[in-house]
């Protein structure tokens, strides 16, 4: 144990003096997290409801104790920028466009008298081509949520001095439940809760430029081969080799997690809450920084030189980002995309974060993610002590 | 114990070929020897050094009757690490870091003490230089360094591959006389080398190595005599390049 902390110290003293290094490792992740947040914002997060414009043609007056006031009031609280008009500007570039039938007043009374929510299909709502599936979901939840609570509201004020005093709350307040289930039950990320693991692991991976540097540079200089006459075995070296590299590792998700926490949050209005296992959050760093060091030393040891590695180890770890779901989430990918993706250890690490942030699972769900990462650790390490050369030339 | 290497029909052959890299070899060398190894390229010294010194492992490639090293069984190689120095030919040193860091490194993992690094400094005539990156120093300064931290553990048996390749005649002498203290204080050394008048100016024994097999091996006024060493060794070998 002394000797491997001795290569490690030594190892840990070479890495901090590489400035160029820690700079891959920690400043390309970190901006990689600043600026996707903002530019993905609405990838992750429908612009829907964001005072986005919504376009109510109608022939009714709106005002006062109306339908069609009380209809557009409630949509209000989904924070749409309404315009109410009789008919569209020509030259208008409307995404979202509601047509109220005209006497809307009798279809609400259709509706309450029959003591159920009926589809509202005397109400066409008209989207831009472009607009996302999702985005339309969404839309349509809003607004029969808001013909709900108008219903509702109803018959509360029916039932007002009766000697049945029923509470009903507001159901718009539920609008953010209806956000969440926006895609039949699947639970979206916000930004933060996306770009911190996947960017983190995208960054953690590429530590095989600087770990493949170390491996190929003894082996080019002879320092393993010196080595090898002394009272040290080859996995005093290979662990020796691993350990300042899974170290600097979990100190890189460190960071990233940091900056989600504390400075995404201040940048975005986003949060990445603090409401989770932390055991989860270690037992998953953990076992991606062994993924990430373990996939170093396999590049190391079949590699020639520094130049094949990292042209090789550069390529492969922006492969294995694509299809992990770092890039392109794998939810948007198709069937076939998304059982590849299980190819990547960068998917398992992803999808285990996204399990903790998001779908808040405990330790014991997430352990068949980890169990995976670690095995794909495993394997890699075998290959390279199977394949680990003490010389350039053996 | 009177050999410090005592090996009898030695046969080693590297996976994936199809070539014996040394075949039936045998090498006797007596403690306080000065050994020089001689032989053209891809004659096997390196197959050797490596076998000697821990670098090949021993498998149904590697075969011999008998291979004792410093008393011990060459399977036993733990028992003879810490007696072994080894200077390989590369420079096997950190560029980056200084000269008393690069040997407080190496002592370290040696479980050599601290007080050895200073020794070895002083050794290498190194005491002005000690704070100085290794990419600062003269190749003759780095040549001196490389075999420094062979000497760390104070060895018992020193093999040098090529010590002197690339260095000025200045550096050259230096080594040569350091060499010759060690084996008046009765270190064994293995001294491979391309340089037919180093082997004569240092070496007491002598062994030339062709095709993986020792064609001559005893002291070396024997093997050479006193006329011309080129010529003897063009005659055992037969080939031109040494």
């Amino acid at each position: 144990m002394k000797k491997i902390m001795i290569i490690v110290g030594h190892e840990l003293k070479i890495l901090f003096t590489d400035r160029q290094a820690l700079a891959l490792l920690f400043l390309m992740p970190l901006a990689l997290i600043i600026f996707l947040t903002f530019a993905l914002q609405d990838v992750y997060q429908s612009k829907v409801g964001k005072n986005t414009d919504l376009w109510v043609i109608t022939t009714d007056p709106c005002t006062g104790p109306s339908s069609c006031a009380q209809l557009t009031n409630k949509l209000k609280k989904f924070n749409y920028g309404l315009h109410i008009v009789a008919e569209l500007p020509e030259k208008s570039e409307a995404e979202l466009v509601l047509v109220l039938p005209s006497n809307i007043d009798k279809t609400i009374q259709k509706l309450q008298a029959a003591k159920s929510l009926l589809p509202v299909d005397q109400i066409q709502i008209l989207f831009d081509p472009l607009l996302d599936q999702s985005s339309r979901t969404l839309v349509e939840s809003h607004l029969l949520l808001s013909l709900q609570g108008m219903l509702i509201e109803r018959l509360r004020s029916e039932l007002k001095g009766s000697a049945l005093n029923v509470k009903i709350t507001d159901v718009s307040q539920f609008s953010g439940l209806v956000t969440k289930s926006a895609l039949g039950g699947v639970v979206l990320p916000n930004p933060i809760q996306q770009t911190v693991p996947a960017w983190s692991l995208f960054g953690m991976f590429f530590i095989l430029i600087p770990l493949t540097n170390s491996m190929i540079r003894d082996r080019r200089l002879g320092v393993f081969k010196r080595l090898l006459s002394f009272p040290i075995t080859k996995w005093h070296l290979i662990l020796g080799k691993i350990i300042p590299f899974f170290i600097i590792n979990v100190l890189q998700f460190a960071v990233m997690l940091a900056v989600g926490l504390f400075i995404l949050p201040k940048l975005t209005g986003l949060q990445l809450d603090l409401n989770f296992d932390w055991w989860a959050l270690a037992a998953i760093t953990f076992a991606s920084a062994w993924a990430a060091t373990s996939y170093g030393l396999l590049v190391s040891c079949f590699a020639e030189t520094s130049e094949q590695a990292h042209a090789f180890g550069a390529f492969s770890v922006v492969i294995l980002a694509i299809i992990g779901g770092v890039m392109i989430p794998s939810y948007v990918m198709p069937d076939l995309m998304q059982k590849v993706s299980a190819l990547s250890p960068l998917y398992w690490g992803l999808e285990a974060y996204l399990d903790l942030f998001v779908r808040k699972l405990s330790l014991m769900a997430i352990l068949p993610r980890i169990y995976w990462l670690l095995g794909f650790s495993l394997v890699a390490c075998l290959i390279s002590s199977w394949r680990f050369r003490w010389t350039e030339n053996s | 114990m009177k050999y410090a290497i005592d090996i009898q029909a030695l046969e080693l052959q590297y996976a994936g070929s199809n070539r014996k890299a040394l075949t039936n070899l045998n090498l006797q060398i007596a403690r306080g020897s000065f050994f020089g190894l001689l032989g053209p390229n891809g004659a096997g010294k390196t197959s050797l050094i490596s076998f000697l010194c821990g670098q090949i492992e021993t498998n149904s490639r590697t075969q011999y009757q008998k291979a004792e090293i410093l008393g011990y069984d060459r399977q036993q190689i733990k028992n003879y690490k810490s007696k072994l120095g080894y200077a390989p030919q590369e420079i096997a040193l950190y560029p980056t870091l200084t000269v008393l860091e690069n040997l407080t490194y190496f002592a370290r993992l040696m479980q050599a003490p601290f007080i050895e690094v200073a020794r070895v400094i002083d050794w290498v005539g190194l005491g002005d230089r000690k704070n100085s990156k290794v990419s600062e120093l003269s190749g003759g300064m780095k040549r001196r360094l490389n075999l420094g931290v062979a000497l760390l553990n104070r060895p018992e048996l020193l093999i040098l591959d090529e010590p002197t390749v690339g260095i000025d005649p200045e550096s050259r002498n230096f080594i040569f006389e350091k060499l010759l203290e060690l084996k008046n204080e009765g270190v064994t050394l293995i001294y491979s080398t391309h340089y037919l008048e180093e082997v004569k100016k240092l070496c007491d024994q002598t062994g030339v190595l062709l095709g993986g097999r020792m064609i001559a091996i005893g002291p070396r006024a024997e093997i050479f005599g006193e006329g011309d060493l080129e010529k003897r060794y063009l005659e055992l070998t037969g080939v031109e390049t040494v």
